[in-house]
């Protein structure tokens, strides 16, 4: 589990811990009671792409296939493909031997790109140097469900017998008033938390539920409101 | 198109069209594109590990094979547990009525993992499914966009911008005790599987 600052109601912090909630495992693939592997494989060769048929039958190279199976080569087809590395093609083809240059490209709802300018790395604001930080905003559970997609959540858990009565109040308020707190990141808490550098942003929303000596405290996520998107112009 | 959602609830049915919602539908989206030397956008391609061969677009398939190494037809495939006994088939549920579950406290979607969200648009509404619906109840049914070997739980909700679907699996937090101590992090690394933060 990974270590986080979470800061109280009345801005009080310490260091816990998170991990993400769990689902029961999905059913294997598998052929008589035995599971299968699922594996990556060399389908073709280059000489068996389209172009490369194209440039040595012609265009309606379907009977080429019908009568030589050029396209298949016996002695590659079906080698499996294990670890692999990524490798950059410049426009030419040529394999490019340093990193290349990275642009970031915006692209509007309707699809339309908006604006090109040079990536700035986002760095990580949650762990335990940085704490996660209430805000004013404390909404209705029911509310918070209808107004916003919660992708993913993380459970809070303490380390001691001292963070287990910080979390177990922090929950049993927020239990007792059925609200969740709208919690973030930086000096103020107003950030949407960014759990690595460059990681999606999300809005986060603290939940507290509890069962006498026990509680439950979530971080639940969310970068998407739930609306419809506004109709394409034609 | 999909067959619609259809819902049973308090001896009426309802049925609704849906469209998924993605996140760039609304907000739009970024993109990182490498760059060559000309300036013109890169492609992206694998190396096998021993440098031997470079995999462009197409080269590639994947599949499943069995412990010799034959290939196995998708049609072949069942699912099995993790006992290795197979798995019941669940049918799509599109077009077959659904009985719905609820109202529901909101707690019971805050645990699911949405893996899906779909805009619905109503052909016939309960009377009571809507006032239900309008007064901010949640609903819950079974959801199964293809026959495969799990079923998935939806969450039918309703807001000012119309009735949505919230797809995906539950989650079953554990509860806190004192006598339960969170482990120290061993291992940062073993967890990065857990959490998928990368840039979507």
């Amino acid at each position: 589990m990974r270590a986080v600052r979470l800061t109280n109601a009345a801005g009080r912090d310490t260091t816990v811990r998170y991990e993400a909630t769990k689902t029961p495992p999905s059913p294997a693939q598998g052929r008589g009671g035995q599971p299968a592997r699922f594996r990556r494989y060399l389908a073709a060769t280059e000489e068996g792409l389209h172009d490369a048929l194209a440039g040595a039958h012609g265009e309606n190279y379907a009977q080429a296939l019908v009568d030589g199976d050029p396209e298949v080569d016996m002695e590659s087809i079906g080698r499996a493909i294990e670890q692999t590395q990524v490798v950059f093609l410049a426009s030419g083809g040529e394999v490019m031997h340093a990193a290349p240059e990275l642009v970031e490209v915006l692209f509007a709802a309707s699809g339309e790109e908006r604006e090109r300018r040079s990536p700035e790395d986002v760095e990580s604001n949650v762990g335990a140097e940085a704490p996660i930080r209430w805000t004013n905003r404390r909404m209705k559970r029911a509310d918070v469900v209808r107004r916003f997609v919660l992708r993913r959540a993380l459970q809070i858990h303490h380390v001691d017998g001292l963070t287990f009565d910080y979390l177990h109040d922090i929950a049993k308020d927020l239990h007792e008033s059925d609200e969740m707190v709208l919690v973030g990141g930086g000096d103020k808490g107003k950030s949407p938390l960014v759990f690595h550098t460059n990681a999606t942003p999300y809005r986060a929303f603290l939940e507290g539920r509890v069962d006498g000596d026990r509680f439950q405290l979530l971080l639940h996520l969310s970068n998407m409101e739930l609306k419809r998107p506004e109709p394409k112009s034609k | 198109m999909a067959k619609p959602i259809v819902l049973a609830h308090g001896g009426q049915t309802s049925s609704f069209d849906f469209s998924k919602i993605t996140r760039a539908q609304i907000y739009g989206r970024k993109r990182r594109i490498p760059l060559g030397p000309d300036g013109e956008a890169c492609t992206r391609v694998s190396l096998t590990f021993e440098g031997s061969l470079l995999l462009r677009s197409g080269m590639s398939a994947q599949g499943y094979f069995d412990g010799e190494g034959e290939w196995i037809p998708a049609k072949e495939l069942v699912g099995i547990d993790a006992s290795g006994k197979e798995v019941a088939f669940v049918p799509s549920t599109l077009g077959e009525a659904q009985p719905l579950e609820g109202p529901l406290p909101a707690e019971k979607l805050l645990d699911l993992q949405v893996e899906s969200v779909y805009a619905l648009d109503a052909i016939e509404v309960g009377d009571d499914l809507a006032a239900a619906l309008g007064g901010g109840e949640v609903f819950s049914f079974p959801f199964n966009y293809r026959g495969d070997y799990q079923a998935e739980q939806a969450f039918l909700i309703g807001n000012d911008d119309g009735y949505f679907a919230l797809v995906g699996q539950v989650a079953e937090p554990e509860w806190s005790a004192l006598e339960v101590i969170a482990p120290p992090d061993f291992d940062e690394e073993a967890d990065d599987d857990d959490i998928d933060f990368e840039m979507m």
